[in-house]
């Protein structure tokens, strides 16, 4: 952190993008080996989250052991494609192209019509998991790991699919704050196009991340790095310039949308019950998969 | 003279310190209209108990005005509960108070914070290094506060009693491990053993509190006890449902029970010392502390 930005009272959340990057390459080649794995799979939005996590495995694992699968839909923004294939040439990794349009289709005809803010999320959730649905078919064809693409500030906030576009088996960009992001994907090489864009979901025509949340990601951040890693209390972000309406929406926020970075709470009704006293790392001796096996 | 003790066996929410404060006002005054003279909550009453990184959030100091001004309201009622105590060094602590009309008279900060198994509860706050009593006054004398997992170490209660307490108040929050099964079912009579035992070797009274409800994937168990000094079953609260289990102890009693049963006058406190003196030396790869003294001794005159 530069020594203007320590003085700042609410600074946004500074990061060595080189050291990251260092950190987050070795993380996944230590995750994939653990697991008896050498390729990940990504979906590719053309995003800036997404081009990082690319960028990352690629990294990580060199090209050829990434497989970039972009999932239109229908009314998905063409420039958003264009962006993806951006990074598939930069990076020279596979790729594949599965529109999920015809996929969803069926089941968006059972929600109905109307365009109200309830059945636009209940949409972009279904067409998130369905996005899930082929990721994880495209990575047991590829013999990859699914790569997650959220960042800390979504999953934060919440702002997410459960079983969708948070569903992965590791999740490298977790702990980076959507501006922290841009740093690590400039010193990666993602193309600028990508960087200067503004953050979409992409799942209606116009939307954007900014407009949805009703604040920059700026602001977010700086919230989120006070209230979370710092621990600051609402009144002390208030004290230092942060707005008090946002801070107590942020506050709320991540509150209520704690279940969706756990895993659901399991009853207890036997001695030892998995995730409360049955305690294991994730790879153990005896949990590798033999290369090959499926 | 009898002594009328309440358990509130109720389920606090979680996180929510101001509701559970509320619903302690209310259950403490069911007690005293039942008549009791003591009325005791489960540990962590006013916080719930899967608080994780909740605790600095919760965290009270043990002179607060909101702990004290829930005895305000039952004049010269005694009120145990449990709490999160912040110390003024910021030690944040699951403590037990002893409140009497408005006044903080005694506490017990957890000596034993169970962090294996199912329990993480070292991850999250630190151990009291205190083992005390409180004097109460007529008829009970001295009360012994402990918090669930002391009760799990059975010096603790045996030296409350040693340190002249008459009833030991343990307020808990004991999750269910296999409801039902035989195993749970022997959970439970662990629990049950201890207590008889305590009350029989310290000839002490017993209550024990403990709570209901679930709390992400834990259900507490309940069943709360008041136990006489003789080591009988006054009251016993039911299994996974709220309740008020009240009781009723002749403190009479005690004095003739002591005189028929005088484990405590026996007990060899010396000998106990230098036996643990000598323990923890040898544990430690050190000279027993009173090796020469006592070699010394036994070769002086007879």
């Amino acid at each position: 952190m530069s020594a203007d930005a320590e003085r700042e009272a609410a600074p946004l959340p500074a990061i060595d993008a080189q050291q990251a990057v260092d950190v987050i390459t070795s993380f996944i080649r230590a995750q994939l080996t653990q697991a008896g794995f050498e390729r990940v799979v990504v979906g590719l939005s053309g995003g800036v989250d997404s081009a990082t996590v690319a960028f990352l495995g690629a990294r990580a694992l060199g090209a050829d052991n990434v497989l970039a699968v972009r999932m239109p839909y229908r009314t998905s923004s063409p420039e958003s494609e264009t962006d993806a294939l951006r990074v598939v040439e930069a990076l020279g990794c596979a790729t594949e192209r599965v529109e999920i349009t015809p996929m969803v289709a069926p089941m968006l005809a059972l929600l109905g019509e109307g365009d109200d803010a309830s059945l636009r999320v209940r949409r972009g959730n279904v067409m998130a998991r369905q996005r899930m649905i082929v990721l994880y078919d495209r990575s047991a064809a590829f013999d990859a790991l699914v790569c997650g693409t959220s960042n800390k500030t979504e999953a934060l906030l919440g702002y997410g699919t459960q079983y969708g576009d948070m569903a992965a088996a590791i999740a490298p960009i977790g702990d980076l704050y959507k501006s922290q992001l841009r740093a690590v994907a400039t010193c990666l090489g993602v193309p600028e196009p990508i960087l200067v864009k503004p953050p979409s979901a992409d799942l209606w025509p116009g939307q954007t991340d900014e407009g949805e949340l009703g604040a920059g990601y700026d602001d977010l951040d700086r919230i989120l790095y006070a209230l979370v890693d710092r621990r600051w209390s609402a009144a002390r972000c208030v004290a230092a310039g942060l707005d008090g309406e946002l801070v107590a929406w942020v506050g709320r926020r991540v509150a209520r949308y704690e279940f969706k970075r756990q895993l659901p709470p399991v009853a207890k009704v036997s001695l030892r019950t998995p995730g409360i006293d049955h305690l294991y790392p994730r790879r153990r001796p005896g949990s590798r998969r033999e290369p090959g096996a499926p | 003279m009898e002594y009328r003790i309440a358990l509130a066996q109720l389920a606090p929410r979680l996180g929510e310190v101001d509701a559970n404060l509320e619903l302690a006002g209310e259950w403490l005054l069911r007690g005293v209209g039942e008549g009791a003279q003591l009325v005791a909550f489960p540990e962590l009453a006013l916080t719930g108990y899967l608080l994780s990184d909740l605790v600095p959030e919760v965290a009270m100091r043990a002179d607060d005005a909101r702990l004290a001004s829930l005895s305000r309201q039952v004049p010269g009622v005694l009120v145990a509960i449990g709490f999160v105590e912040e110390t003024d060094e910021h030690r944040f602590c699951n403590s037990a108070a002893l409140l009497r009309d408005g006044q903080l008279i005694g506490l017990h900060r957890k000596v034993y914070l169970p962090t294996y198994g199912l329990f993480d509860e070292g991850r999250f706050t630190r151990p009291g290094d205190r083992i005390r009593t409180v004097e109460v006054g007529e008829p009970l004398g001295r009360i012994g506060l402990s918090v669930c997992e002391d009760f799990w170490h059975a010096s603790l209660p045996m030296l409350q009693a040693q340190d002249g307490a008459s009833l030991l108040v343990n307020v808990a929050a004991g999750p269910a491990r296999a409801p039902g099964s035989a195993a749970g079912t022997r959970a439970i009579a662990g629990w049950h053993k201890m207590q008889d035992t305590y009350a029989l070797l310290g000839t002490v009274a017993v209550a024990f509190c403990n709570r209901v409800g679930n709390e992400e994937g834990l259900t507490f168990w309940g069943g709360s006890r008041i136990l006489a000094a003789d080591g009988s079953t006054v009251a016993e609260g039911p299994l996974y449902e709220e309740a008020l289990v009240v009781g009723s102890l002749e403190t009479d009693d005690l004095r003739m029970q002591r005189y028929q049963l005088p484990l405590l006058a026996d007990e060899r406190l010396d000998l106990v010392r230098r036996e643990l003196d000598r323990i923890i030396a040898e544990r430690a790869g050190l000279p027993a502390p009173e090796a020469e003294e006592v070699a010394e001794s036994e070769v002086g005159p007879a």
